[in-house]
C-alpha cells in the first residue's frame, strides 16, 4: 500500500487548495450577502 | 467603454457574449450523444446475442464497450458540460469569455481527442484501465486541452463584471482543478511504443489509484459540473430563485474539503487491505448527505411551480434528472455496504446503478439544457413542444426498463452464483447456468436503450426543425455581431485593465497563470521521479515478503498485452473475492501478491464471464484454442464472441525487448539477459506450445501466432505465486 | 394584504386595481392610481425602457420583508430633505472620498426581484451620477458608487421618486468593516477546524479499523500535522476566553475545555512519538470544530437581534439653513454660528435666540405639552419644535454634546449582565466548572493511588473534562432573553434593556395613567351649552372670535375647539391681526381681545347655573366668558384607546390588580374607569406628579404605564415603567420600555413572553443537571471514550440552543408577525 505515500499528500494538497479558495472568497467578500445573488442571477437576460 | 452623458447607453450593458462557441459545443453534444447511445445499444445486443459481434475483431464487445463509455462520458457528457459552462458562466459573470482563441482551441482539440479515441479503441490500442483507456499521446492531448479550458474559465472569472461568484461557478472551478489532478496522477505511464504504455503502478497500487480516479471521474466530471448546471438552469427555467443559496454554499464546501477516500468502494471484499475497504464504505455513506443536499436544493426550487413542470418539457427533464441524481446517489452508498456489495459487485446491478446516473441524471439534465438553449441561442421558438414531451416519456420509460432489467439480472445471477446447498456445494457450479437465465433480460435492456435512443432521435428532429425555422436575418446579424474584432481588444483591455486597477490586479495577471502552470509542471516532475522509487521498493515491502512471485515470461507478457488489447477484463475478472461463493467456485481468495507485477492491474469490474484468477492449468491448451476459436464448441450456451483472428495474426515481438526493459525499470525482477533475449525466448516458447497443440490433435501452423501467447498467459494465471 | 384576498374584494365591489401597486381603487376615479406616488412611479417607468419592471414583477413572486422599525423619515423637514447630501463638508465627515464617492442607503418598501432589478438599473437611469448600484435584499440596503462629480442628492431624489424612500446609513464605514472582519476571521477558524477534523476523522477511522505497521505510523503523523492548525489557529478564541477569565479571576466555561485540549494534545503527541495508540487528536479536533460551530451559531443569533437598533441614530435632525441661506449639515456647525430655524422645524442645536419670538413645544425634554413662548436671549434645546415663527439662534452645542445627544447616547448602551437571571446563571456556571475540575483531579489521584497507570486513567479524566458542559447557563440564558427581546420588538414593545424582562415576574399590579395612556389624549367637544340669552346671530360672531383666539394656543383643547368651530360655521379664515393681548397661563385657560371684545376661556370652577344641569358632569369642561359674562359652557370628552377594555379584562384574568392614576378631576376619571372596567376603589385622581410617584414608591411590585412626555418622574420610580407615547428619547430616560405602535395588547405579550421564557430557562436547568450528572458519572467510570465525549458535549449545547430557539408553543405563536 505504499502508493498512499503519493495519494494521501496529493488529496490533502487538494483539500488545502480548497481551504485557500474559501479564504480567498471570504477575503473578497463573497459570503457577505447570501440573499441577493440567487435573485440577481435571474435578472440577467439570457 | 465610455458612456455618453444623457442618452442611456445600452451598448455598455448589453454584454457581447460569445454564443458561437456554445452553439458548436451544443451541436457536438447532440451528435456525440447519438454515437454514444448507438454504441450502447450495439454493445447491449452483442451481450444478448454473440452473432452481433460479426466475428470482426474491431466490433467485439471488448473493444466496443470502452468506446461506448468514453463516448458517453467524455464526448456526450464532456461537450454537454462545456456548452453549459460556457453559456452560464458568461451570463453569471456578465462578461465575455476570456479569449476566443482558447475557446476554439478547446473545442477543436476536444473533438480531435474524441476522433482519436474512436480510431484507437476499436484497434485495441488501450491501456486496460476503465474510463482511462486512451493511450498516452491522447492523455497528453487531453491534459493540454483541459488546461486550456481551465485557463479560459479562470481568466473569465478574473475579468468578471459581477463581483459575486455564483455557486455554479465554484462547482465549475472544483471540476477543473480536481479532474486536472486526478487525470494527471492516473496517467503516469511509461510509453513502450507510439500507442502502447505501461502504467508505473502495479497490482493493488494501480487498483487504488485507478479507482481513486475512476470514482472521481464520475464525481467530478459527471456530478459537480452537472450540479453547477442544475443550480443555473433550474432557477432560470422556472424563473424562481434557488431554494436556499446558503445550503448550496455549505454543501459545496463540505464536499470539496474532504475528498480522498471514495475510491476503495469499487474494491470491496477484494485483496485490498481491510481498513482501506472500511474507509471506502464510511466515506461513501458520508457522501450521501452532500449529494442529497444538492438534490433537495434543486427540487425545492420548483416548490410552488410544479404546475409549470406539468406543462414545460424543459422543467420535466431537469426535475426528473435531479430525482434520478437523488436515486443513484442513494443507491451508491447502499451498494458500498460490504454485505450489499457482496451481491452487487461484478454483477449487472452495478450497470443499473451506472445507467441510473448516466441516462437519468446526466442525460436528462443535458436534454433539458438543449431544449432550454436551442430556442434562446437561435432566438426562436421550439419547433414542437409535444415532441419534446414524447421524448421525455420515451426516455423515462426507457431508463426504467433498463434499470429494472439490470437489477433483476444482477441480483438473480449473484444469488444463483452464491447459492450453496445443505451439503455445502454450489447449487450452480457452471457459470454459464447463470448466464443462460439472464440473457433474455439483456434483450429487455436493449429495448430500454432503444426507447431512450428513439426519444433522442425525436430531439434531434425537433432541434433541426427549430434551427431551420429560426429567422435567417437574426441568424445572419448574430454572425456579424460575433465576428467583430474582439480579439484585439482582449489582450489590450486585459493589460490596460490590470494596470488601471492597481498592483493587486497586475499580480493576478499573466504571472498568475504562469505560476499555476509552473507548479503543475513541478508536481508532475516530482511524481515522475518519486513514483518509480516507491514502486520499486514495493517488491521488498514486508506485505509481499511472505510470497515468492515469478514474473511473466516474454511470451506470457505478449499474451497479457493481447488480453488487455481485446478488453477481456471487461467481461472477466481476475480477483477471487473473500466471499464464500467466490472461494467455493474459483479457489482460495486472491492475494495482493498475485498481481504485484501487473502493469496495469486486470482485476476487472464485471463478471459477464467467470473469474480467471486461477484458470491457469485448469484446462489443457487445446481447450483454450478451440474455446477461443468458437466458444460454443465447448460451452453451447456461451455468449462469448469468437476470436478467430488470434489464430491468423502473427505475434508482434518487435517491442518485446523494450517492454521488458520498461518493466524492469518499474521493479519487475527481470535479469539483463531476460531483457536481451526476450524475443528468442518468446519464439521458442511459442513453437513449443504449437507443437504440443499439434500433438494433442489441434490445428497446425500456430507457431508465432498470437493464440500461443494468449494461451501461455492464460495458463500462467494463478500459477505465479508460492508461499515462501 | 395577500393578493388573493385582494381579488376577492374586487370581485364583490368592482374596484379597479391601481396600475402600480395593485391596491384597490374606487372605480369612480378615472386615473386608476391609488395615489400620486404610484402615478409618478408608473410614468417614470414607462418613459425609460424600464417598462418590463411590471413584467418581471409578475413572473417573480413577492418577497415580503418587514422593515425592522417604522421611524421618522426626514420628509417633514422643509423643502428638500436630501439637499444636505451634496454639501462637501458633510461628505468629508462621513468619509466619502472625492475620487470614488460611495454611500449606502436603507430603502423602505423593497420587496421583490423587480425592486432589485429597478434599483440596480440606477446606472442606466442616472448615467451621469451613478456608476454602480448593488442592493443587499436581506437588509434592504443599497450601496451606490458615484461618478466623481455625481450628485448624491439627485440619486436620493430618484430613489424617492421610484417609491423607495432612502435613509442614509450613518454608521461610518470603519465600524461596519471592523465588525465584519472579526466574524469573518471566526468563520475562517471554523472552516479550518471543520476541514481538518473531517480529514483527521477519516485517518483515525483507518487506524481504528485495523491499519497497522508503517501505515499506522504514517497516518498518526499525518493526523498530528493536520491537527496543528486546529490547535494553533482555530482554537484561539477558546484560549482567549479562558485567558481573559483567568486574568480577572473570573471562572469561564472554557477553562476545563482548554485544560482538556492542552493535556489531550500533549498525551497524543507523546503517543504519536512513541507509536502507542493513545491518540485523541480526532476527538479533540472534533470537539474544537463542534464548539466553534455552536459559538458561531450563537454569534449570528445575537447579531441579528441588534440589527434593528442600528437605524435609531438617524433620529437627530440633520439640516438647517445657516445665516447665509445655505443648507448646512448640523454636525458641521461650530460655536457662535448663527442659524435660522423656520416655523415647524425641529431645533437641531442647543443655543440662544438672537432674533424673533415664537412658541416652542418642549414636550421632548420637559414633558410639558403646552408650548412655551421663547423670546430673544432665551435658551433653546435641540429636539424641541419651533411652532410659530422663524427664529435665529446662536449655536452653543451641536450633535452629541447637546442635551438630547447625551440622552440618546445613554440610552443606546445596555448590558445583559444586569439581569439577575444572567448573573445567577454565571455564578452557577462558575461553581460548576470549579466543581468539575476538583472532581476530575480528585478522581485522577484516586485512580493512580489505586495503582492504575497514569496514562490509562488520564483517558477517563479527559472524558470527564470534555463531556461536562454548563452550556445551559453560559449560552442559553442570555440567548433566551435576546429571543424574548426580539419578539417584543416585533409586537411593538421596545425594551431599553432585555435584562428588565426579569423584573416582570414579581409584578402584582398594573397602574395606568389616564390622559394619553387609557385615552388617546385627543379631546373632542362633547357638549356645547349656550346660555339662553344669546341669539343665534350673536352665537356665530362669538364662535368666530373664540376660534381666532384658540388658533394661537397649541393646547389640545384649543384644537378640539377649532375643529368644532369650523364644523359649526363650515369654515373660518384665521387672521392673526384680529387678536391682541393674547395671554396663556398653563393650567388655567387663555384670554385676549378679538375685534374689541374681551374673551376668556378658562376651566369651569365651582358651581354655575350652567354647570348644575350638565348631564355630562364627568368631563373636562370650560367656561366661555364674553366681555365678562358667561355665555357658554363646553364639556370635552377624550377618545378611548380601542383595545384597552380587552387588555384590562385579560390582565385581571392573569390575577393582576389594575389601577388608574391621573392628574385629572374625579368626574372624568370615574367616567373613563367605568368605561374601561376598573373598579372605583382602584382609581386615584387629582394626583400631582409627586404624589403619583410617591404612591408607586410604596407599592413596589407595580408595572406603570404612563405618558412618556409628562410622567417622567412616575415612570422613573416605578419597579417597571413603560412609556406609552411622547418622545422616545425622553421617555426611555425615565422608563424601561416604550410602545412603538399604539397597540396596548403589547403589555399582555410582555407578561406571556416573560412567563414562557421562565419556563424555557427551567427546562434547560433540568436538562443540564440530568445531562451532566449522567455523563460525568459514566465518564468517571471510564465507560465513555473521549471521542464520544467530544461528540456528546457540543451536541448537548446544540440541543440547548435549538430548544431556546424552539421556545414554547406560546412563544412560537407570538413569533409569527
Amino acid at each position: 500500500m505504499s502508493i498512499l505515500v503519493l495519494i494521501v499528500p496529493l488529496a490533502l494538497l487538494l483539500g488545502l487548495f480548497f481551504v485557500g479558495a474559501f479564504w480567498w472568497g471570504l477575503r473578497r467578500g463573497q459570503y457577505e450577502d447570501l440573499e441577493s445573488p440567487k435573485h440577481r442571477m435571474l435578472l440577467e437576460k439570457d | 467603454m465610455s458612456t455618453s452623458t444623457g442618452v442611456i447607453n445600452t451598448e455598455k450593458f448589453d454584454h457581447k457574449y460569445d454564443d458561437e462557441i456554445v452553439k458548436y459545443f451544443l451541436m457536438a453534444t447532440i451528435i456525440w450523444a447519438g454515437v454514444a447511445l448507438l454504441l450502447g445499444i450495439y454493445a447491449a445486443l452483442e451481450l444478448a446475442n454473440y452473432k452481433f459481434n460479426l466475428g470482426l475483431q474491431w466490433l467485439t464487445f471488448g473493444r466496443i464497450r470502452p468506446l461506448h463509455t468514453n463516448a458517453a462520458i467524455f464526448a456526450f457528457g464532456g461537450n454537454g458540460i462545456f456548452a453549459g459552462i460556457y453559456h452560464s458562466s458568461q451570463r453569471l459573470l456578465k462578461t465575455r469569455l476570456f479569449s476566443d482563441k482558447l475557446s476554439w482551441f478547446h473545442f477543436w482539440g476536444w473533438q480531435l481527442i474524441i476522433l482519436a479515441a474512436a480510431i484507437t479503441l476499436p484497434l485495441g490500442l488501450t491501456q486496460g484501465k476503465e474510463y482511462h483507456e486512451l493511450e498516452w499521446p491522447i492523455n497528453i492531448a487531453v491534459a493540454i486541452v483541459w488546461i486550456a479550458f481551465g485557463i479560459n474559465l479562470l481568466q473569465t472569472i478574473r475579468r468578471r463584471k459581477e463581483p459575486h461568484i455564483y455557486v455554479a461557478l465554484w462547482f465549475y472551478i472544483a471540476t477543473f482543478v480536481t479532474i486536472a489532478l486526478l487525470y494527471v496522477v492516473n496517467s503516469i505511464e511509461i510509453p513502450v511504443s507510439w500507442f502502447n504504455s505501461y502504467p508505473v503502478y502495479a497490482g493493488v497500487q494501480d487498483a487504488l489509484v485507478q479507482w481513486w480516479y475512476g470514482h472521481n471521474a464520475v464525481a467530478f466530471f459527471l456530478t459537480t459540473p452537472f450540479l453547477g448546471l442544475m443550480y443555473y438552469y433550474i432557477p432560470k427555467a422556472v424563473n424562481k430563485p434557488v431554494y436556499s443559496y446558503r445550503l448550496s454554499v455549505v454543501h459545496f464546501w463540505s464536499l470539496v474539503f474532504i475528498y480522498i477516500w471514495a475510491g476503495p468502494h469499487h474494491l470491496l471484499n477484494t485483496a485490498l487491505p481491510e481498513w482501506a475497504q472500511t474507509l471506502g464504505v464510511i466515506f461513501s455513506v458520508m457522501l450521501w448527505i452532500p449529494s442529497w443536499g444538492g438534490m433537495i436544493n434543486g427540487l425545492m426550487t420548483l416548490r410552488g411551480s410544479w404546475d409549470k413542470v406539468k406543462t414545460d418539457p424543459i422543467l420535466k427533464f431537469l426535475a426528473t434528472g435531479t430525482i434520478f441524481y437523488g436515486m443513484s446517489t442513494f443507491e451508491g452508498p447502499l451498494l458500498s455496504l460490504k454485505s450489499v456489495n457482496e451481491v452487487a459487485h461484478y454483477s449487472d446491478w452495478i450497470i443499473a446503478h451506472v445507467h441510473g446516473g448516466a441516462l437519468g441524471w446526466n442525460g436528462f439534465i443535458l436534454f433539458g439544457m438543449v431544449y432550454y438553449l436551442v430556442p434562446r441561442l437561435w432566438k426562436t421558438e421550439l419547433y414542437n413542444k409535444s415532441l419534446a414531451e414524447t421524448h421525455f416519456w420515451l426516455g423515462t420509460i426507457g431508463i426504467v426498463i433498463y434499470i429494472v432489467s439490470m437489477w433483476t439480472a444482477g441480483i438473480a445471477q449473484s444469488m444463483m452464483l452464491n447459492a450453496v446447498d445443505a451439503t455445502g456445494h454450489l447449487v450452480y457450479p457452471d457459470f454459464v447456468q447463470t448466464v443462460v437465465r439472464i440473457v433474455p433480460l439483456y434483450y429487455v435492456r436493449s429495448l430500454g436503450g432503444l426507447m431512450y435512443f428513439v426519444g433522442y432521435l425525436l430531439m434531434v428532429y425537433n432541434v433541426v426543425k427549430t434551427i431551420k425555422g429560426a429567422p435567417v436575418a437574426l441568424a445572419a446579424s448574430a454572425k456579424r455581431e460575433e465576428a467583430n474584432p474582439v480579439l484585439k481588444l482582449d489582450t489590450q483591455a486585459l493589460v490596460q485593465e490590470s494596470i488601471s486597477e492597481g498592483p493587486h490586479r497586475v499580480l493576478e495577471g499573466f504571472p498568475m497563470v504562469m505560476t499555476v502552470l509552473a507548479v503543475a509542471a513541478v508536481l508532475v516532475g516530482t511524481m515522475i521521479e518519486l513514483i518509480p522509487m516507491i514502486t520499486s521498493t514495493n517488491a521488498q515491502s514486508e506485505e509481499f515478503a511472505a510470497f515468492k512471485v515469478k514474473p511473466l515470461t516474454s511470451l506470457q507478457l505478449a499474451g497479457r498485452d493481447i488480453y488487455v488489447r481485446e478488453g477481456c477484463y471487461l467481461c472477466h475478472s481476475q480477483m477471487i473475492r473473500t466471499t464464500v461463493g467466490d472461494v467455493l467456485r474459483y479457489g482460495p481468495a486472491s492475494e495482493t501478491a498475485d498481481s504485484m507485477y501487473d502493469h496495469p492491474f486486470q482485476w476487472g469490474s464485471k463478471r459477464t464471464g467467470p473469474d480467471l484468477a486461477r484458470v491457469g492449468g485448469k484446462y489443457p491448451d487445446l481447450w483454450h484454442v478451440r474455446h477461443l476459436l468458437n466458444p460454443r464448441d465447448i460451452v453451447p450456451q456461451s455468449i462469448m464472441p469468437t476470436y478467430s483472428w488470434l489464430l491468423e495474426q502473427k505475434l508482434d515481438l518487435g517491442t518485446i525487448e523494450r517492454r521488458f526493459s520498461v518493466l524492469k525499470m518499474l521493479g519487475v525482477p527481470y535479469s539483463d539477459e531476460d531483457v536481451k533475449n526476450a524475443a528468442e525466448n518468446a519464439k521458442k516458447d511459442s513453437i513449443a506450445i504449437a507443437e504440443d497443440l499439434v500433438k494433442q490433435g489441434g490445428p497446425q501452423g500456430l507457431e508465432n501466432k498470437e493464440i500461443t501467447a494468449l494461451v501461455a498467459y492464460l495458463q500462467s494465471l494463478g500459477k505465479q505465486t508460492e508461499k515462501r | 394584504m395577500h393578493l388573493k384576498s385582494l381579488f376577492m374584494i374586487t370581485e364583490t365591489l368592482e374596484l379597479t386595481l391601481c396600475k402600480h401597486c395593485s391596491t384597490p381603487v374606487p372605480s369612480s376615479r378615472n386615473d386608476f392610481f391609488c395615489c400620486a406616488g404610484c402615478k409618478a412611479v408608473f410614468e417614470l417607468l414607462s418613459t425609460t425602457e424600464l417598462c418590463d419592471y411590471y413584467e418581471i414583477r409578475k413572473r417573480s413572486g413577492t418577497f415580503k420583508k418587514p422593515s425592522p422599525v417604522k421611524f421618522w423619515s426626514e420628509k417633514g423637514l422643509g423643502a428638500d430633505p436630501f439637499a444636505y447630501l451634496d454639501v462637501p463638508s458633510f461628505r468629508q465627515d462621513l468619509g466619502i472620498n472625492s475620487d470614488q464617492p460611495q454611500a449606502s442607503f436603507y430603502l423602505e418598501g423593497v420587496h421583490c426581484t423587480a425592486c432589485m432589478w429597478l434599483i440596480e438599473k440606477l446606472p442606466e437611469i442616472l448615467p451621469q451620477h451613478v456608476a454602480n448600484a448593488r442592493l443587499n435584499l436581506q437588509q434592504s440596503v443599497v450601496k451606490i458608487e458615484f461618478h466623481p462629480q455625481g450628485s448624491i442628492t439627485e440619486t436620493a431624489r430618484a430613489l424617492e421618486r421610484m417609491g423607495y424612500s432612502p435613509h442614509l446609513i450613518k454608521t461610518p464605514e470603519q465600524v461596519q468593516t471592523l465588525e465584519k472582519k472579526d466574524t469573518q476571521s471566526f468563520l475562517l477558524k471554523l472552516v479550518v477546524a471543520g476541514a481538518a477534523a473531517g480529514n483527521i476523522m477519516l485517518f483515525a477511522a483507518a487506524i481504528y479499523t485495523g491499519a497497522g505497521g508503517w501505515v499506522k505510523t504514517y497516518f498518526d503523523w499525518i493526523v498530528f500535522v493536520i491537527s496543528l492548525p486546529v490547535f494553533g489557529y482555530s482554537a484561539l478564541p477558546l484560549y482567549q476566553n479562558a485567558y481573559h477569565a483567568l486574568q480577572n479571576r473570573r471562572w469561564s466555561v472554557d477553562i476545563p475545555i482548554v485544560i482538556a485540549l492542552a493535556a489531550g494534545f500533549m498525551v497524543s503527541a507523546l503517543s504519536v512519538w512513541r507509536g502507542t495508540d493513545q491518540n485523541y487528536l480526532d476527538s479533540l479536533t472534533g470537539l474544537i470544530f463542534l464548539l466553534l460551530a455552536t459559538r458561531y451559531l450563537l454569534m449570528r443569533l445575537q447579531k441579528n437581534a441588534f440589527e434593528g437598533m442600528q437605524f435609531f441614530d438617524s433620529l437627530v435632525p440633520v439640516q438647517v439653513l445657516n445665516s447665509l441661506g445655505q443648507m448646512v449639515w448640523v454636525r458641521d456647525l461650530k460655536k457662535q454660528d448663527c442659524i435660522e430655524i423656520p416655523a415647524g422645524l425641529t431645533i437641531p442645536v442647543d443655543g440662544v435666540i438672537q432674533k424673533g419670538t415664537s412658541q416652542i413645544n418642549e414636550a421632548v425634554l420637559t414633558g410639558e405639552s403646552i408650548p412655551r413662548i421663547a423670546k430673544v436671549n432665551d435658551q433653546v434645546y435641540s429636539g424641541t419644535i419651533n411652532l410659530e415663527s422663524p427664529l435665529w439662534v446662536e449655536v452653543q452645542a451641536v450633535a452629541d454634546d447637546t442635551r438630547m445627544g447625551k440622552i440618546l447616547q445613554e440610552i443606546q448602551q445596555f448590558d445583559l449582565s444586569a439581569a439577575p437571571t444572567v448573573r445567577m446563571s454565571e455564578q452557577v456556571a462558575k461553581y460548576f466548572t470549579g466543581g468539575v475540575l476538583v472532581w476530575s483531579l480528585g478522581l485522577w489521584i484516586y485512580l493512580v493511588a489505586e495503582g492504575g497507570s497514569v496514562l490509562a486513567s488520564f483517558e477517563r479524566i479527559l472524558s470527564v473534562l470534555i463531556v461536562s458542559c454548563p452550556c445551559a447557563f453560559a449560552i442559553a440564558t442570555p440567548l433566551a432573553l435576546i429571543q424574548a427581546y426580539q419578539i417584543l420588538i416585533k409586537k411593538g414593545l421596545y425594551l431599553k434593556n432585555p435584562a428588565s424582562l426579569d423584573s416582570v415576574t414579581p409584578v402584582k399590579r398594573v397602574a395606568f395613567d389616564k390622559t394619553g395612556t387609557l385615552t388617546l389624549g385627543q379631546f373632542e367637544v362633547q357638549h356645547w351649552e349656550w346660555s339662553k340669552s344669546i341669539s343665534p346671530a350673536d352665537r356665530r360672531g362669538m364662535m368666530d372670535c373664540s376660534c381666532q383666539l384658540e388658533a394661537i394656543s397649541q393646547h389640545p383643547l384649543s384644537k378640539a375647539w377649532r375643529r368644532y368651530g369650523e364644523a359649526f360655521l363650515s369654515g373660518i379664515t384665521y387672521t392673526a391681526t384680529r387678536v391682541s393681548h393674547f395671554v396663556e397661563v398653563p393650567g388655567n385657560g387663555i384670554s385676549g381681545i378679538v375685534d374689541g371684545h374681551s374673551i376668556e376661556l378658562k376651566p369651569s370652577s365651582g358651581a354655575s347655573e350652567l354647570r348644575s344641569n350638565d348631564t355630562h358632569s364627568g368631563f373636562t369642561s370650560v367656561d366661555f366668558i364674553w366681555n365678562g359674562a358667561l355665555v357658554a359652557h363646553i364639556s370635552f370628552k377624550d377618545e378611548l384607546r380601542k383595545d384597552i377594555p380587552m387588555v384590562i379584562r385579560q390582565l385581571k384574568q392573569l390575577g393582576l390588580e389594575v389601577w388608574m392614576l391621573s392628574g385629572d378631576q374625579k368626574a372624568p376619571c370615574w367616567e373613563v374607569a367605568r368605561q374601561v372596567g376598573i373598579e372605583d376603589s382602584n382609581v386615584l385622581f387629582c394626583l400631582t406628579p409627586e404624589t403619583k410617584s410617591q404612591w408607586i414608591k410604596n407599592h413596589p411590585e407595580t408595572l406603570y404605564l404612563g405618558d412618556g412626555a409628562n410622567d417622567g418622574l412616575a415612570l422613573k420610580n416605578a419597579h417597571l415603567g413603560i412609556a406609552v407615547h411622547g418622545a422616545l428619547d425622553l421617555s426611555l430616560k425615565a422608563a424601561q420600555g416604550y410602545l412603538i405602535q399604539n397597540r396596548m395588547a403589547a403589555v399582555l405579550d410582555l407578561f406571556t413572553v416573560s412567563s414562557e421564557t421562565q419556563k424555557v430557562l427551567v427546562r434547560h436547568l433540568i436538562f443540564t443537571v440530568v445531562y451532566n450528572g449522567a455523563t460525568i458519572a459514566i465518564a468517571s467510570k471510564g465507560m465513555l471514550h473521549p471521542l464520544f465525549a467530544a461528540v456528546l458535549m457540543p451536541t448537548s449545547s446544540l440541543l440547548v440552543l435549538v430548544s431556546t430557539i424552539w421556545g414554547t408553543k406560546a412563544l412560537r405563536k407570538l413569533k409569527v408577525p
